[in-house]
């Protein structure tokens, strides 16, 4: 089998960087992987993280192998069966997740396995395939359909998170379609036309592994700093909303996310801007208190002018936090009248359902 | 004397194992830096992030010198070796400037004038003397590491006692880190005459680089290293809020203490009762200030923090628990006499290690 990059000065660097490549990718596989164990200790549903680990750690170590026999010479027989296992290593890891991902969110995809089997008939037409002119769309749709698997699934996240989150997720894209990009260019037959037809074809490949590199650091800043698939589940940890009146420590809009009530509703609207006082007072500051841990529950706290809005959760979640800000900034908005004309409207705002376009907004914000 | 460039065999695995030290030495340092710099932003910067992004990020540029220079622009060798020492050492200077300047008592300034000579020293070799460069580095080296040797004692020692298993990971990869460095240097390859040295130091120093990150990474938060910078009152009530005992620990900030005692036990207790089941608050959030909770059999503790770290939610854990046995007595008919706990502050000078900090 030929070697890649025989003649070319920077050979070595090409060599070096496509073991930063697979190594970095390994990388993102062992991040889910703690991410999975440390959510496990805590008996969270994390199944999926497990799946994106195990993708990434096999998605690597087939990668690993492509470039070391495309980089050291073998016989041609060795070549296919080592190339072959790398395909599989990598459609094992696809299928994998494939299946977890229809199966946890089945829901939502609707794809009932599709993607699985798919992944498994070309996995096993890949053999016949090896010595006619049918490998390489075969190859081409393996690698489509693996490079996709986690492109799709982190669109599904993005649409199910709001605000910072969304925006660091949406950071993977970009990571995901380089590191698609720059590992198609290192696929044997890509590197032949490049070589054979570019005159510059070394510089074109080192800036196709700088980008490659790039997009995994993009992919592991995405997903670093929060549990992404608690967060894509974030609607599911919300338990009480309450917007109280701080001056008149009333509640003005109350909101059950969960079929079980709060006896204590009053006192708890009276009790909140009560503990702020408290705390102001001897911190000597005119910052709010923005969440109260209790053992199994949090209380998030977000502060407008006129009004406290308080979200009752079962786990700390940036997204809710985020939801919570724009309940507060939008109540304000709408009923900002009524807030500051307090006396003239009483007798409107004794009625119950005044507050109620609320409930349409807080749907928005949540469809969103 | 040892030859460059680095011939076949050893050209391909160097290249390919120092450009993956540079990756992960530049990977480590940019996440230090992001973390320093996002923490600021929350107003709770750790400076241990900024000092660990610049030691990572100066050995990352040293090593790509060293790459260069050893394999592709071999007449120019003695510059890039310049420019990595350079590297080294502005990281020394910068690091010990940075640990000094926050240091209380005097003399503050000690490895932060030794770096900066040697680095006007490496300059005026380089200038008058390239002869004597690498001779130089080498016993200055040794100097260097025993300087960041003691630095990361001090800083592990800060976390021994909660986090030994992950200390000792710590300290085992920057050991190997240094020791895989010193395989690198042209003495070594002289000395066992051949780049397989190079090669082994290179593999130690990317073991050492594995633990580190790994056992770093099980930290949970690098603030935990500084947490006693981080401790503003330690204040213990009965449950119907009696204060019992104060500390203040910043001596800057006087508070009414019998008002905090009284109002953080009554907020829990009214949380207890409106929340019904789990209520027990564990911790307030406000900005920069923190309120960690805890409740013994007898008594509560609060913790006023600048940071919720998981060290200080264990040593008020700790606090409480030997200060409601060492009471215990006391505690079952105590009739409201507060001198009896004056000896408490013995208790929180062991707990929370004062004399040390």
């Amino acid at each position: 089998m030929d070697l890649y990059y025989v003649d070319n000065p920077l050979r070595d660097v090409f060599i070096a960087f496509d073991y930063i490549i697979a190594i970095f990718i390994l990388q993102i596989g062992l991040l889910f992987v703690k991410q999975w164990y440390k959510e496990s200790k805590k008996q969270l549903r994390n199944i999926v993280i497990l799946g994106f680990g195990v993708y990434f750690i096999l998605f690597s170590a087939g990668m690993g192998i492509v470039f070391y026999i495309m980089n050291h010479a073998m016989p041609s027989q060795d070549f296919d069966f080592y190339y072959i296992g790398s395909i599989y290593l990598r459609g094992i890891a696809g299928i994998f997740l494939a299946f977890l991902l229809e199966r946890t969110i089945q829901i939502t995809l609707r794809t009932r396995y599709l993607i699985s089997v798919a992944l498994i008939g070309l996995l096993g037409v890949t053999p016949f395939c090896l010595n006619t002119s049918l490998l390489y769309p075969v190859l081409n749709a393996i690698n489509l359909l693996l490079i996709s698997l986690p492109l799709i699934f982190t669109l599904y996240f993005i649409k199910n998170t709001v605000g910072g989150m969304r925006r660091k997720l949406f950071i993977t894209i970009p990571g995901f379609l380089l590191l698609g990009f720059g590992l198609y260019i290192t696929t044997p037959r890509i590197l032949e036309v490049i070589e054979g037809t570019l005159a510059n074809a070394s510089m074109v490949i080192l800036a196709s592994k700088f980008l490659t590199v790039f997009g995994i650091v993009l992919i592991m800043f995405g997903f670093n700093g929060y549990t992404f698939f608690l967060e894509a589940q974030w609607k599911e940890n919300l338990i009480w909303l309450f917007i109280i009146d701080k001056t008149r420590l009333k509640i003005l809009y109350s909101k059950n996310f969960l079929p079980e009530a709060m006896e204590n509703e009053e006192i708890f609207a009276g009790g909140i801007p009560g503990i702020e006082t408290i705390i102001k007072q001897f911190t000597q500051s005119r910052e709010g208190i923005d969440v109260i841990k209790l053992e199994n529950r949090l209380i998030l706290l977000s502060h407008g002018e006129k009004v406290i809005t308080a979200l009752i959760v079962k786990k700390n979640i940036q997204n809710a936090d985020y939801i919570l800000k724009q309940i507060t900034k939008k109540f304000e908005f709408f009923f900002w009248d009524y807030l500051k004309y307090y006396e003239s409207y009483k007798s409107i705002l004794s009625q119950a359902e005044i507050f109620k376009p609320m409930e349409m907004l807080i749907r928005t914000l949540l469809k969103s | 004397m040892v030859a460059y460039p680095i011939p076949a065999p050893y050209r391909e695995i160097l290249i390919s194992l120092e450009m993956i030290i540079v990756f992960t030495f530049l990977e480590i340092s940019s996440y230090f830096f992001y973390k320093y710099w996002n923490n600021k932003r929350t107003g709770v910067p750790s400076v241990i992030e900024l000092d660990w992004g610049i030691i990572f990020g100066c050995f990352g540029i040293a090593f790509i010198a060293y790459i260069i220079g050893d394999n592709f622009a071999v007449e120019s060798r003695e510059i890039f070796l310049t420019i990595g020492y350079l590297s080294l050492t502005l990281g020394g200077v910068l690091l010990f400037y940075h640990v000094e300047s926050l240091k209380p008592s005097k003399p503050r300034f000690i490895f932060t004038p030794i770096f900066l000579s040697v680095l006007f020293i490496f300059i005026l070799a380089y200038i008058f003397l390239p002869s004597i460069l690498q001779v130089f580095a080498s016993s200055v080296s040794f100097i260097a590491y025993a300087a960041l040797i003691s630095y990361f004692l001090l800083i592990v020692k800060r976390i021994w006692t909660f986090y030994k298993f992950n200390s000792m990971g710590l300290l085992l990869g920057i050991v190997l880190w240094f020791v895989g460095y010193t395989g690198n240097t042209d003495m070594a390859i002289t000395l066992f005459n051949g780049f397989h040295i190079r090669v082994l130091g290179d593999v130690v120093i990317l073991i050492g680089m594995i633990l580190v990150g790994f056992f770093l990474n099980s930290i949970p938060s690098l603030g935990e290293i500084g947490w006693q910078k981080k401790l503003k009152y330690i204040i213990l009530t009965t449950k119907g809020g009696v204060g019992l005992f104060i500390e203040n620990f910043q001596k800057e900030q006087p508070v009414d203490e019998m008002l905090i005692a009284g109002a953080l036990s009554g907020i829990n207790s009214f949380m207890s009762n409106v929340m019904e089941t789990n209520g027990n608050i564990r911790v307030i959030s406000r900005g920069q200030d923190q309120f960690l909770l805890h409740e013994g059999k007898n008594v509560m503790g609060i913790l006023w923090v600048e940071q919720e770290l998981e060290i200080l939610k264990y040593l008020l854990r700790e606090f409480v628990r030997q200060f409601e046995e060492f009471y215990a007595h006391i505690l079952e008919n105590w009739m409201g006499n507060i001198e009896l706990f004056k000896p408490t502050k013995h208790l929180v000078d062991s707990i929370f290690s004062l004399q040390k900090s």
